[in-house]
C-alpha cells in the first residue's frame, strides 16, 4: 500500500544508479591499458582460459554487444572468476559477506544509538564549555584517519595491556575461552567496532544535536509544553521523534564511506572480511576480485539506501507525498 | 457576572530581555473572565496578545519575565503555584490553549488519535482503554469530526480538520478555561466561520471561559461577551461587545472598527491608520497612541491617560474617550 | 546602479562583521593557525635543510630524539621529520586539487540545475543523486589496481566522485539567488543567464560550497591515506598513510613510526574541519547548523 508503492518508486529511480556502475565499470576495463580479456584474466595467462573468456564476454563482438553481454553477465551474478581462488569471484566474496556485515552492522548501530544519545542530551545546552568541548570532541571523531585508530587500539590494548585479541574473527588455539565461540568472537570483534563506530559517532553526535535543537524549536514541542508533558516526554517523543529523520537519511546516504572505512578496519585487524580479502586481491592483483568487490559494494550501497528509504518511510507518514 | 469570576488577573506585565535593550510587551495588564464568558483580546500584530496569551500559559521563552500582583483561576494562585505544580496541575486540565497554526502544532510523525490519547493518558492515567476510546470519539463528533479522524496523520486532513482536532485536543482535560490564540487566522471565511459557531457553541454548553485572541475585530465580535483593545502593551478599551462595536469610546478601537467592510452604512471610503506601534512603548511619556491618533493634542502627548469609565459604561483610556469626532475621523467623506 | 552600490556597502560591513565573528569562535582559529602552519611546512619544504627524505641513514628504527632524527628514523632508516614534511605536500596537494575539481564541477552543474529549474533540474538532481551513491572509495580502488598508482590519477578521481555534494549545495542556493531583487534587476537590464549565474548567482551562493570544500578537503586527505595504507598509493611520492602503514609491524618497539604520520594527519584534517566549521558559523552565525546536517538537507 503507502509504503508499498513508494518503495517501488525509490527501486525505479535506484536501478539507473545500478547501471551508472556498472557501465563505469565496464567503461573502465575497456579503458584499461590492454586488451580487455588480458585485463580481465589478470596474471593467469594461459590462452585457453583467455580463449573462454573472450567467448563469456563476448569479447570479440562489436562494443554494443560486448556492453550488453557485460551488463548480463553481471545481472546474472557472473562477475569473472578470480584466479588466486580458482572460483567464481560471486562465490569467493559471498564467503566473506558474513564477516563484514557482522562488523559493519556492529559498529553502525553503536555509532547511531551512542551518538544520538550523546547528541540529544547535548541538544538542550547551547554554547558552554560542554558544548564547545563536545564539538571538538566529534570533529576529533571524523577527522581521525580509521586504520590509524585501529594501529593506535591495538598498541594500546594488544601491546601494552595485552588485554584484547587484536586480529582474526576467532582464536586458532581451538579453545574459546570462558564464554564459548560466541564469547570468543565477541572479544574479537571489540576492538574492530571500536575502532569503525570511533570514526562515525562524533557526526551522529552533531546531527542529532542540531536536528533535536531544530525539533525543539517547532510549534508542536511548545504545544505538547502546553499540554502538560514532562521536559523528558517532550525530548524524546516529539523532538528525538523527529530529529530521526535526518538522522536515518544520513545513516543511508554515508554507507558507502562506511564501507570503506570496514574495509581499512579490517584490514588493521585481519578480520576475515571483503576487506581483507580486497586487499589480498590487491596485492596478488587479482583484476576480476577487485572489479567483483566493487559490483557488490556499489549493490550493497544501493540495498542500503533503499532499507534506509523503507525506515524513512515506516517512521514519516508523510513520504508518499514527498 | 455577579459570581466570582474564572480568572481574574492584575496587573501583569512581561518584559523581554534585561538592561538597555529590554523590551517591556505587556504593561501592566489586569482582565477577568467568568464561566461561560468569551473575552476577545483584540489588537495589532506586536500589540502583545500573544505574549499575554502565552503568559497566562507560562509559554515564554527563557528571556520573558513575568511579573503580576495577581493571578487567580477559579480562587486558586497561580502565581504561588511552583513550575511541576504548574505543568501537572494547571496546564490542559484547567487551562488549555488553542495555537495559531494547527499545522505545527500537531505532531507530522502521529495519528490524530495518539496525539489525544497521549494527551488523555497524562491528565486521567486510570481511565481504562475503552471509557478513553469513547471520550475522544465524543470529542471528535463534538466538533464536527468523524471518528476515523483518529487513524489519520494530520497532512492527511484539511486545514479546517486540522483546526477542529486542535480543539478537541483542546478539550481533552476538560479544562475551565480556553486560550485561542489566532485560532482561525489560517482558514479560509467559509471554514472560519464554521469554526468560530463551534466555538461559541462549546463556550455555551460547557461553561467554559473563555479568551480568544485574535487581530481581526470581526472574529471576536462572532464569538466574545466582552471585547479588550490592546495597543503597545497596554488595554486601551474594553467593555461588553455590542456596546464597543455600537459606540467605540477609544480612536484606537475606532480605526480597527472602521477597517471592517460594512452591509450597511452610507458610501464613505476608509482613511487606513498610517504609521506602526511603537518599538519602546514603556519610554514614552504621553498616550502611546498619540503619534498615530487624529484628535492628538498636546495633552496627549505629555501625560497618558488612566483606563477610566467613558461615557458610553465601557472603560477607555483616551482623554477625549467618547468623543463625537471618533465616528466620523476614520471615514473620508466622498 | 543603486541596488549595486548598496550591495557593495553592505559586503563591507558584512566581511568585517564577518572576520569579528571569525575570530570570536576560537576553534575556528586555531584551526587557521594549524592550517597555515602544515601550509607553510608544506610550501618551503625544499627550502628546509632536511635531509633527503627518501635516503637510507645508517640506524634503522632510531626513537625520536636521535642525533639528527627528531622524530626519529623508520625501518629503513629513513627520517621521520623529512618525511612527515614532504608527506604534507602530498596530503595538501591532493587535498586542494581534488577539493578544487569537486568544486569546479559542483559549481558549474548545481547553478546550472538551481538557476534553470524545470527539466534541466530534474535531470542534473537525479545525476547529482546517482552520483552521490557511487562508493568512491572503491571506484578509486578499481582505477588504480587498473590504471596505475599515479598521484595525479588519484587526485582527479577523488575530485570526480565527491562533486555531488557541493553541486547539491550550490544547486540550492542558486535556487533561492534566482528570484532575489538584484538579479532579477540585471535580468530586466537585458543580462543572459550565462552572464547572471557568472556574476550575481555563484559569487554570492558560493560561500556555503566553500565551507563544504574545506570538508572535502579532509575526506581526500583520508581517501588518499587509506588507499596508500592498502599499497595503492604513487609509490613516487611521501605518503603519511603508507608511512602509518609500513609502521604497522612495528607497533611493539618502534610506534612512532605509525603514530607520528596519523597524529600529522589528524592534525591536518581536524584543522580543516574547524575552519570550516567556523567559516559556516561566520557566515550564517543565525542558523547555527552543522555542515553535516546541511549537507542531508541539501
Amino acid at each position: 500500500m503507502r509504503i508499498g508503492r513508494y518503495l517501488v518508486r525509490r527501486l525505479l529511480q535506484l536501478l539507473p544508479v545500478l547501471l551508472v556502475i556498472a557501465t563505469i565499470q565496464f567503461a573502465l576495463i575497456q579503458l584499461a591499458p590492454g586488451d580487455a580479456a588480458l585485463v580481465i584474466a589478470g596474471e593467469n595467462q594461459d590462452p585457453g582460459y583467455i580463449a573462454a573468456l573472450r567467448d563469456r564476454f563476448g569479447l570479440d563482438q562489436p562494443m554494443p554487444i560486448q556492453y550488453v553481454t557485460y551488463l548480463a553477465n553481471l545481472a546474472r551474478g557472473d562477475l569473472g572468476d578470480s584466479f588466486t581462488y580458482g572460483r567464481p569471484v560471486i562465490e569467493v566474496i559471498w564467503d566473506r559477506l558474513g564477516p563484514t556485515l557482522l562488523l559493519l552492522g556492529i559498529s553502525m548501530v553503536v555509532a547511531a544509538v551512542l551518538g544520538t544519545a550523546l547528541g540529544t542530551l547535548l541538544s538542550r545546552r547551547v554554547g558552554g564549555w560542554l558544548d564547545v568541548s563536545a564539538s571538538i570532541v566529534a570533529i576529533g571523531s571524523y577527522s581521525i584517519p580509521v586504520f590509524w585508530l585501529g594501529l593506535v587500539l591495538i598498541l594500546i590494548f594488544g601491546v601494552w595491556l595485552r588485554v584484547l585479541p587484536t586480529s582474526g574473527f576467532m582464536s586458532v588455539t581451538g579453545t574459546h575461552g570462558p564464554f564459548g565461540i560466541v564469547g570468543d568472537v565477541a572479544a574479537h570483534l571489540v576492538l574492530p567496532v571500536a575502532t569503525l563506530a570511533s570514526v562515525y559517532v562524533g557526526q551522529y553526535m552533531r546531527l542529532a544535536r542540531s536536528s533535536v535543537r531544530d525539533a525543539l524549536r517547532e510549534d508542536f514541542v511548545s504545544a505538547a509544553r502546553a499540554m502538560g508533558f514532562s521536559e523528558r516526554t517532550i525530548l524524546f517523543r516529539y523532538a528525538l521523534r523527529n530529529a530521526l529523520l535526518p538522522i536515518v537519511t544520513v545513516f543511508g546516504l554515508h554507507m558507502g564511506l562506511v564501507l570503506a572505512g570496514a574495509v581499512l578496519t579490517e584490514t588493521v585487524f585481519s578480520w576475515p572480511g571483503i576487506g581483507t580479502l580486497l586487499y589480498q586481491a590487491i596485492l596478488a592483483r587479482d583484476v576480476p576480485l577487485v572489479t567483483g568487490a566493487y559490483f557488490v559494494v556499489a549493490v550493497t550501497v544501493v540495498l542500503a539506501a533503499l532499507i534506509t528509504d523503507l525506515v524513512y518511510a515506516m517512521l514519516d507518514p508523510r513520504v508518499e507525498y514527498r | 457576572m455577579s459570581a466570582r469570576p474564572l480568572l481574574e488577573v492584575e496587573g501583569l506585565s512581561v518584559r523581554y530581555g534585561v538592561g538597555s535593550t529590554s523590551l517591556v510587551a505587556v504593561d501592566d495588564v489586569s482582565l477577568r473572565v467568568s464561566r461561560g464568558e468569551a473575552l476577545g483580546l483584540v489588537g495589532e500584530s506586536g500589540c502583545g496578545k500573544t505574549t499575554l496569551a502565552n503568559a497566562l500559559m507560562r509559554l515564554l521563552p527563557d528571556g520573558a519575565s513575568t511579573t503580576a500582583r495577581r493571578v487567580n483561576l477559579d480562587g486558586v494562585d497561580l502565581i504561588e503555584a511552583g513550575e511541576g505544580t504548574f505543568r501537572q496541575e494547571v496546564r490542559w486540565k484547567r487551562m488549555a490553549m488553542v495555537f495559531q497554526s494547527a499545522m505545527n502544532t500537531l505532531n507530522p510523525v502521529e495519528t490524530v488519535g495518539r496525539q489525544m490519547s497521549r494527551v488523555a493518558r497524562l491528565h486521567a492515567p486510570k481511565e481504562s482503554a475503552q471509557s478513553q476510546r469513547e471520550r475522544l470519539n465524543a470529542l471528535l463528533a463534538r466538533v464536527g469530526l468523524a471518528p476515523t479522524v483518529a487513524s489519520q496523520y494530520p497532512h492527511e486532513l484539511s486545514g479546517g480538520m486540522r483546526q477542529r482536532v486542535v480543539i478537541a485536543l483542546s478539550l481533552v482535560a476538560d479544562p475551565e478555561l480556553i486560550v485561542a490564540d489566532e485560532a482561525t487566522t489560517a482558514l479560509d471565511v467559509v471554514v472560519q466561520a464554521q469554526i468560530l459557531v463551534e466555538l461559541a457553541g462549546l463556550k455555551r454548553t460547557s461553561g467554559l471561559g473563555m479568551i480568544v485572541v485574535s487581530h481581526d475585530m470581526d472574529v471576536v465580535a462572532q464569538v466574545c461577551d466582552r471585547i479588550a483593545v490592546m495597543y503597545a502593551g497596554r488595554i486601551v478599551e474594553t467593555g461588553q461587545t455590542d456596546q464597543v462595536l455600537a459606540a467605540p469610546q477609544h480612536p484606537y478601537t475606532a480605526a480597527l472598527l472602521a477597517s471592517l467592510p460594512r452591509l450597511t452604512g452610507g458610501k464613505s471610503r476608509l482613511a487606513t491608520l498610517s504609521g506602526a506601534p511603537p518599538d519602546h512603548p514603556e519610554r514614552m511619556v504621553g498616550c502611546r497612541f498619540a503619534p498615530r491618533c487624529p484628535l492628538v493634542t498636546d495633552l496627549c502627548r505629555e501625560r497618558e491617560p488612566e483606563l477610566a469609565l467613558a461615557p458610553s459604561g465601557d472603560l477607555a483610556r483616551c482623554h477625549y474617550a467618547g468623543d463625537e469626532r471618533l465616528n466620523t475621523i476614520w471615514t473620508v467623506p466622498e | 546602479m543603486s541596488t549595486l552600490a548598496r550591495r557593495r556597502t553592505t559586503g563591507l560591513a558584512e566581511s568585517r562583521e564577518f572576520f569579528a565573528l571569525l575570530v570570536s569562535h576560537v576553534p575556528a582559529l586555531v584551526g587557521l593557525v594549524l592550517l597555515a602552519a602544515v601550509a607553510v611546512i608544506a610550501a618551503t619544504a625544499p627550502l628546509l635543510s632536511l635531509s633527503d627524505p627518501a635516503a637510507f641513514s645508517g640506524e634503522v628504527l632510531a626513537a625520536p630524539g636521535a642525533a639528527g632524527a627528531p622524530l626519529g628514523t623508520d625501518h629503513l632508516g629513513r627520517d621521520m621529520l623529512s618525511r612527515i614534511v614532504w608527506g604534507a605536500r602530498t596530503a595538501l596537494l591532493v587535498a586542494v586539487v581534488s577539493a578544487g575539481i569537486a568544486v569546479v564541477v559542483g559549481v558549474v552543474l548545481g547553478s546550472i540545475a538551481g538557476f534553470f529549474g524545470g527539466v534541466v533540474d530534474d535531470v542534473l538532481s537525479r545525476v547529482f543523486d546517482v552520483f552521490l551513491l557511487l562508493p568512491a572509495f572503491f571506484l578509486l580502488i578499481l582505477v588504480v589496481a587498473l590504471f596505475g598508482q599515479s598521484l595525479l590519477l588519484i587526485t582527479v578521481v577523488i575530485g570526480l566522485t565527491t562533486w555531488p555534494s557541493s553541486a547539491r549545495i550550490m544547486r540550492s542556493q542558486a535556487l533561492s539567488y534566482r528570484s532575489r531583487v538584484f538579479v532579477e534587476a540585471a535580468r530586466a537590464a537585458g543580462a543572459g543567464p550565462f552572464y547572471l549565474l557568472a556574476r550575481h548567482v555563484v559569487p554570492n551562493g558560493i560561500a556555503p560550497v566553500i565551507t563544504n570544500a574545506t570538508i572535502l578537503m579532509g575526506q581526500a586527505i583520508l581517501t588518499e591515506a587509506g588507499l596508500s595504507f592498502l599499497g595503492l598509493g604513487d609509490p613516487n611520492v611521501v605518503s603519511w598513510g603508507r608511512m602509518i602503514f609500513d609502521g604497522r609491524t612495528y607497533l611493539d618497539g618502534g610506534a612512532w613510526v605509525s603514530l607520528v604520520p596519523g597524529i600529522a594527519m589528524l592534525l591536518t584534517v581536524v584543522s580543516l574541519n574547524l575552519v570550516g566549521d567556523g567559516v559556516s558559523y561566520a557566515f550564517a552565525p543565525q542558523a547555527r547548523r552543522d555542515p553535516i546536517v546541511e549537507e542531508a538537507a541539501a
